[in-house]
């Protein structure tokens, strides 16, 4: 079954002056099924987080449209954006966005508090996602005393709290360690294996070469996709190498 | 020199580039300049009326003002430094030794502290000359005041300044040279730990703050208020700094604990933020609460000096002329005062009306329970006046019953609870309430406990006279007192030809005690001393509004500064929070919430405390002879509300600039 589906996305950035127009998406188009953990991938300046913005409900695309589960996430009135984006989005950061007033188990909790959920709810879903994250014993820490890696599993702890349709994840393996990275993959691995459909965006081959599905973004368009199917880790890594080293040095020259 | 030069630059540059910071630092440090320099240059200012009492009252200020300029400094100090230890810890990592730091540091606070003194003591005399000014203006006095430029006034401010900021200095040093560099790169982010409740804090302020109200509520009389004015402030100051800090911290901690209340969305972030900065937060409750209680204080009492003023010119002077004569010089006194006053009437050809004249004889003595008796040591002081009956009645036109028993003292009123009997300079009377309905001109400029009594007949007179006489005789440095006489009349003319026969009056009286010794006259046309008066108190109301609007300004600014500084703390917070699903809306009422709580908080506190010192504020007016308790009540009341209405334009204000910033 088809969860989220994009249709003909476009995205034009204006100046002020108007004089100076940057199209950031071009026409992007593809479809996640439900379950499925998709890597998007591209350089610098390709639009990849323009496009995660925008799935995000945090920006407005200039032209196409968006529907995930059957709701046009376009359409979407502002004042409703907050809620829905609560409840049916998870969202994993580079830079983990964990509130330092608040103990890893309260970062945990806010949406669940922003939804106006009860104590007792909040209690009963955090205990068996803190055992499976492995951050039980940090719950009552405040983020400035833990380490990246246990920060982002905290992160990944409140994207998964509010059972969402999909985790959206912006470079989640961006300002972490290698050995924190392997880690936190190997943890979405997991938790797709659970159901759980994820849609990543990184730059980094490593974190993609995890991802069922890999779609390349060049210049605003989704340019090319590899399916991992039954490839082991390595060879999609190698497939995947392979396919940046075209991407950059074919068409158009790049640096 | 050159390596100075580049020291002032890169310290000029340094301050420069964070002026987001450094100007509302620098606004704060020139206002509490300003607010210490005008105390200082008044109290300098020998031209005000009554500049003694003034000084005197100023005296109070003076401390206060000090102590709270440096809590205040020292709290926006916290703000800046943490923001620039980051800096210099990267300054240290490009290279710099600690030792250049510090030399930065201290240039940095040289060129912090002379811009601000220049800028406070300069904006002082400037504001302080145009209130005079506007002031002469409006209210226009008989004497105008007079400007003066004070240069002790200037002195003692740098000095006292100086001091702050050598202290802030040797602080920051102190805590820039603790840290290591890469902590010094990370404390920003790792902020406050989230802070412990202090029980012996809590405990200590609880203590301070009740003494202090305890004094004020137990305040008997104008000697005990003027004498310990000052210590309750100091206590109460201390105790609302403690309870802001320790208090404030322990409720929240309370809420927090409170699963049900914490988990909800318009509570969860403003507790937690609240909590996360608490020790800043409540200096800065407490500076805002301490600097309300001084506008409110300061304005309902000079408002309500101005106010009573009328009342007190009219109940003091019951007639146009009163003349006083400290002393019997002779049998023939009665006599000779009244021929004196006839004669100039005959002279003048101005009439006199209402004739009246008593005798009184005023004795003071030490009160411990019933007993009263002479010597003061750990007594209460307290004053009798004695009459004769036929005085009484003449004098304050009003018929007293008839068979009054020899040997029994009665009230004719009386400004405290008088016991039934009581023992005198070691003799024993009965005591027996006339009820009388307070006679106008009676007793309205006495500070003291004091009672008038009318005693039935000579022989009681002359018993309490010997008792007092004896009694001083054997108490060192103590005289007895000496029976005084009063005339009062009214002149039947109009206000400006009064002058014409008093001025001759005052000529023949004088004549009647030069060159005699203990013997004095003091002697009062109404008119005039209504107008020395209002000036009195004009000057005292303008000085009042005018230390409330300084200290007003001194409130919004801490406000603002408050949350700006707390607003780009509290930036990196919502965005996260919007990004994880909290909408505009939500965001809008959780600041609310937060600000709301906070800001309200050191008002009632404000208010509280008003409230507990209006004893030791109605005893301390009553110095100044303002007995109307419920005008003092009412003045007070209304200073509350209006100040309440600021209060919340500036809140609105502020939170808006909150709002602006973190959205």
């Amino acid at each position: 079954m088809t969860l989220l589906e994009v249709k003909n996305l476009q995205k034009i950035y204006t100046t002020k002056s108007g004089a100076n127009n940057v199209e950031a998406l071009k026409d992007v188009s593809f479809s996640v099924e439900e379950g499925e953990y998709v890597a998007i991938m591209g350089e610098s300046g390709s639009g990849k987080t323009t496009l995660l913005n925008i799935l995000a409900s945090l920006d407005k695309p200039t032209k196409g449209e968006i529907v995930l589960g059957n709701r046009k996430t376009t359409d979407i009135k502002e004042k409703d954006l907050a809620a829905f984006r609560r409840e049916n989005l998870g969202f994993v950061f580079q830079d983990f966005n964990l509130l330092d007033t608040f103990t890893l188990k309260d970062n945990i909790f806010l949406p669940l508090v922003l939804s106006g959920k009860s104590y007792s709810e909040m209690e009963k879903r955090i205990e068996p996602l803190a055992k499976e994250l492995g951050i039980e014993d940090l719950l009552l820490k405040y983020p400035y005393e833990v380490s990246g890696g246990q920060k982002q599993r905290a992160a990944v702890a409140r994207a998964l709290i509010t059972n969402p349709h999909i985790i959206l994840a912006d470079e989640p393996t961006g300002a972490l360690d290698s050995k924190a990275s392997d880690s936190l993959l190997n943890l979405f691995n997991k938790i797709n294996e659970e159901g759980q459909t994820i849609l990543m965006v990184t730059h980094s081959t490593k974190a993609a070469s995890h991802a069922k599905r890999v779609l390349f973004i060049k210049d605003g368009v989704v340019f090319h996709q590899i399916y991992r199917g039954d490839r082991t880790r390595d060879e999609m890594y190698q497939q995947i190498t392979d396919t940046l080293t075209t991407l950059a040095t074919g068409g158009e020259s790049r640096e | 020199m050159s390596k100075i030069a580049f020291y002032f630059k890169m310290a000029w540059t340094n301050i420069t580039k964070n002026a987001k910071f450094y100007v509302p630092y620098i606004l704060t440090s020139f206002i509490t300049i300003t607010m210490f320099y005008s105390l200082q240059s008044f109290c300098n200012n020998s031209n005000l009326p009554r500049s003694a009492s003034f000084r005197e009252l100023m005296g109070f200020g003076l401390p206060v003002v000090y102590i709270f300029s440096a809590i205040f400094l020292f709290y926006t100090n916290s703000f800046l430094i943490r923001r620039r230890k980051m800096e210099f810890g990267l300054f240290n990592i490009l290279g710099m030794e600690k030792r250049h730091i510090t030399v930065l540091i201290i240039i940095e606070t040289l060129i912090i502290a002379i811009i601000s003194l220049m800028l406070g003591i300069g904006f002082g005399i400037l504001i302080n000359k145009l209130l005079f000014l506007a002031l002469n203006r409006i209210v226009a006095f008989v004497t105008p005041l007079v400007f003066e430029f004070s240069m002790p006034a200037v002195t003692k401010t740098v000095i006292l300044f100086a001091f702050i900021y050598i202290a802030i200095l040797i602080k920051n040093i102190v805590e820039v040279l603790k840290v290591k560099p890469l902590e010094l790169l990370s404390v920003q982010k790792s902020g406050e730990k989230e802070p412990k409740e202090k029980w012996v804090l809590t405990v200590f302020g609880l203590i301070s703050l009740i003494a202090g109200y305890v004094i004020s509520i137990t305040c008997e009389d104008a000697y005990h208020a003027i004498t310990l004015f000052f210590l309750a402030v100091v206590l109460v100051i201390i105790g609302t700094y403690c309870l802001f800090i320790s208090g404030t911290i322990a409720i929240l901690k309370i809420l927090k604990k409170n699963k049900n209340y914490y988990y909800k969305s318009n509570h969860f972030a403003s507790i937690s933020g609240m909590l996360f900065r608490m020790k800043q937060n409540g200096v800065g409750l407490a500076n805002i609460c301490i600097l309300s209680t001084m506008v409110i204080v300061m304005i309902g009492t000079t408002v309500s000096l101005y106010a009573g003023a009328n009342d007190i010119i009219k109940t003091r002077y019951n007639r146009e002329v009163s003349t006083t004569y400290y002393g019997v010089i002779d049998e023939n006194l009665r006599d000779k005062a009244h021929d004196i006053a006839y004669d100039v009437s005959k002279k003048t050809g101005i009439e006199i009306e209402n004739y009246a004249e008593y005798e009184t004889l005023e004795i003071t003595c030490g009160r411990k329970d019933n007993d009263f008796d002479a010597g003061f040591v750990g007594a209460s002081l307290t004053t009798f006046d004695l009459y004769m009956p036929e005085d009484f009645e003449s004098f304050y036109e009003l018929k007293l019953p008839e068979n009054l028993e020899s040997g029994v003292l009665y009230i004719g009123a009386s400004t405290f609870e008088m016991p039934k009997d009581i023992t005198l300079f070691g003799k024993e009377f009965k005591v027996i309430d006339l009820d009388l309905s307070k006679p106008k001109g009676l007793m309205s400029v006495i500070a003291t406990d004091s009672c008038a009594i009318i005693v039935p007949d000579e022989e009681t007179y002359e018993i309490i006279n010997k008792l007092q006489k004896a009694a001083y005789e054997n108490t060192d440095g103590m005289l007895a007192s000496i029976p005084d006489i009063d005339i009062n009349f009214d002149l039947k003319c109009s206000e400006k030809d009064e002058h014409k026969f008093y001025d001759e009056y005052k000529e023949a009286i004088n004549e009647l005690v030069d060159g005699t010794e203990n013997h004095n006259i003091n002697s009062d046309l109404r008119q005039d001393a209504a107008n020395d008066f209002a000036e009195f108190t004009g000057s005292f109301l303008f000085l009042g509004t005018f230390l409330g609007v300084l200290f007003l300004m001194a409130t919004a600014l801490i406000m603002y500064y408050k949350q700006i500084v707390e607003g780009y703390d509290d930036k990196r917070n919502f965005e996260i929070m919007q990004k994880v699903g909290m909408d505009k809306s939500e965001v809008k009422s959780t600041i609310k919430s937060q600000v709301l709580t906070l800001f309200f908080l050191p008002l009632l506190v404000a208010f509280c405390h008003m409230g507990f010192a209006l004893p030791i504020l109605i005893h301390l007016l009553s110095a100044f002879a303002i007995t109307n308790i419920k005008l003092v009540v009412i003045c007070c009341a209304i200073t509350c509300a209006i100040y309440a209405i600021i209060y919340a334009v500036v809140y609105s204000f502020t939170s808006k600039t909150y709002y602006k910033i973190v959205n």
